[in-house]
């Protein structure tokens, strides 16, 4: 999935589109589609933050897009929040690492499904309108554990592994 | 503490023993023999190889003489008198240096076992923390392992998922959760913020009065860290569905182009139509109503 995705979003944006999207469509509505693939948006941004897979990793700043099957990662003073399109907030707390493996979200069926994997460290998750409207398609995987959510406010913590 | 050559096992040499036998020698049974006439000798105790205690005791015509530490001395001269003194390992080796040129051989010692290779690292272990909500509204998360189930429902309740998924309930408190995820709670979002512009009739133009209220609209979702803005059209219930679903989007795109064309991110502005789904006052159809004639900017 991951792979996938970092591939797709690699190659030029029309070739993008015209995989993602029925051709048509990308023809006509190009920069709509651009503005699709963003998820959520980065709002405050503290320390070390970073977003991308490990090897092409690269600092957040307020205003970033964040994606499905991005990676994000703090340091040991980072931390950060960012807001998704149904309303959900992630703050994320120092020398943590999240993998949101599939975010989707329709805003106009207000449909779609969140997983989030917490790898390491702690995150925070106030729920927006998707895990109200289906429950069932929210849910925080840790490495021992997942959490499904009912229109609620709570972190999660992971220790590194011992 | 007798420990000789002629005791030692011959190549296990925890404690190297030097006998240096200037000249023929006797010595007392089971010690080092040497001869009593004529002949001088000395035997120099060298630093065991494994740190293990060593000892040498010679027996002489005229005395007995132990020494235990590396480099102590015995020496004995022709009539078989005793004495002790102190070398060093420099001078042994200047004295005798080709007793050091060969490899001592060795027993063959079995290897040591491996040491045991280290426990697997245990999985990390998680807590959840049910927060309240700002309105006091009941909420509860439910956290699955392999071992079961259990809901978390009361604000500052805790699930703690231990090793191979045990579960177990815990409590925590306002203050504890502050200390130790203060940047979990110092990042708070802002709340969003509302506006509504309004238009003419059947046109995507802009009231004086709402064209006016645009700079504070910038101003503001400036003033937002990451701050978004999202446009959303609206139509009275004048003219078709289809129309008034084109006229809302226009009226958003509108909205939409005059924010980026006053510098605004576009990629942070994003512009829907409702056409008159929403109105704001309640007509019947065909009504024409300027309070539903309107745009509502969510600042987030």
């Amino acid at each position: 999935m991951r792979t996938f995705s970092s591939a797709l979003r690699a190659l030029p944006i029309a070739a993008a589109l015209w995989l993602a999207t029925p051709l048509a469509w990308a023809q006509t509505q190009p920069a709509a589609a651009a503005n699709d693939a963003r998820i959520g948006t980065v709002k405050q941004v503290k320390g070390d933050t970073w977003i991308g897979p490990a090897e092409i990793r690269r600092p957040v700043q307020s205003g970033d897009a964040v994606q499905n099957a991005d990676r994000l990662n703090t340091g040991p003073q980072g931390a950060a929040s960012i807001l998704l399109k149904d309303g959900t907030a992630l703050i994320l707390g120092p020398n943590s690492t999240v993998d949101l493996n599939n975010l989707q979200y329709n805003t106009t069926t207000q449909q779609g499904s969140f997983v989030m994997n917490l790898v390491q460290g702690s995150v925070r998750v106030v729920t927006g309108l998707l895990a109200k409207m289906n429950p069932g398609m929210f849910n925080i995987f840790t490495p021992t554990s997942v959490v499904g959510v009912r229109g609620t406010d709570f972190i999660v913590e992971t220790e590194a592994a011992r | 503490m007798k420990r000789t050559h002629a005791t030692r096992p011959p190549f296990a040499l925890a404690s190297l023993v030097l006998a240096a036998l200037l000249s023929g020698c006797s010595a007392l049974p089971t010690q080092l023999l040497f001869s009593p006439s004529g002949a001088s000798s000395r035997y120099i105790l060298l630093p065991d190889t494994d740190a293990t205690p060593g000892g040498l005791e010679v027996r002489a015509a005229q005395g007995v003489q132990r020494i235990s530490q590396p480099y102590e001395r015995i020496s004995v001269d022709p009539s078989g008198a005793i004495s002790q003194d102190t070398t060093s390992d420099a001078a042994v080796r200047a004295s005798y240096p080709v007793l050091f040129s060969m490899p001592i051989p060795r027993l063959e010692q079995p290897a040591p076992p491996p040491p045991p290779p280290p426990p697997p690292p245990l999985p990390p272990s998680s807590s959840i923390i049910l927060l309240p909500q700002p309105d006091g509204s009941p909420s509860a998360v439910v956290v699955r392992t392999p071992q079961g189930e259990q809901q978390v429902s009361r604000p500052y309740e805790m699930a703690l998922v231990g090793d191979g998924g045990a579960l177990t309930l815990g409590e925590t408190s306002a203050e504890e959760v502050n200390q130790r995820f203060p940047d979990l709670i110092g990042l708070q979002l802002p709340p969003p913020e509302r506006f509504t512009l309004q238009f003419r009739a059947g046109t995507s133009q802009l009231t004086p009065d709402s064209m006016a209220m645009l700079a504070t609209v910038l101003e503001r979702a400036t003033a937002r860290p990451g701050g978004e803005i999202v446009v959303t059209g609206h139509t009275d219930r004048q003219g078709t569905e289809e129309a008034n679903d084109r006229l809302s989007l226009q009226r958003a795109q509108t909205v939409r182009n005059l924010l980026v064309a006053r510098g605004f991110n576009a990629q942070l502005v994003e512009a829907v139509g409702r056409g008159e789904r929403e109105p704001l006052v309640p007509t019947d159809d065909g009504v024409a109503e300027p309070r539903n004639r309107r745009v509502e900017l969510l600042l987030r």
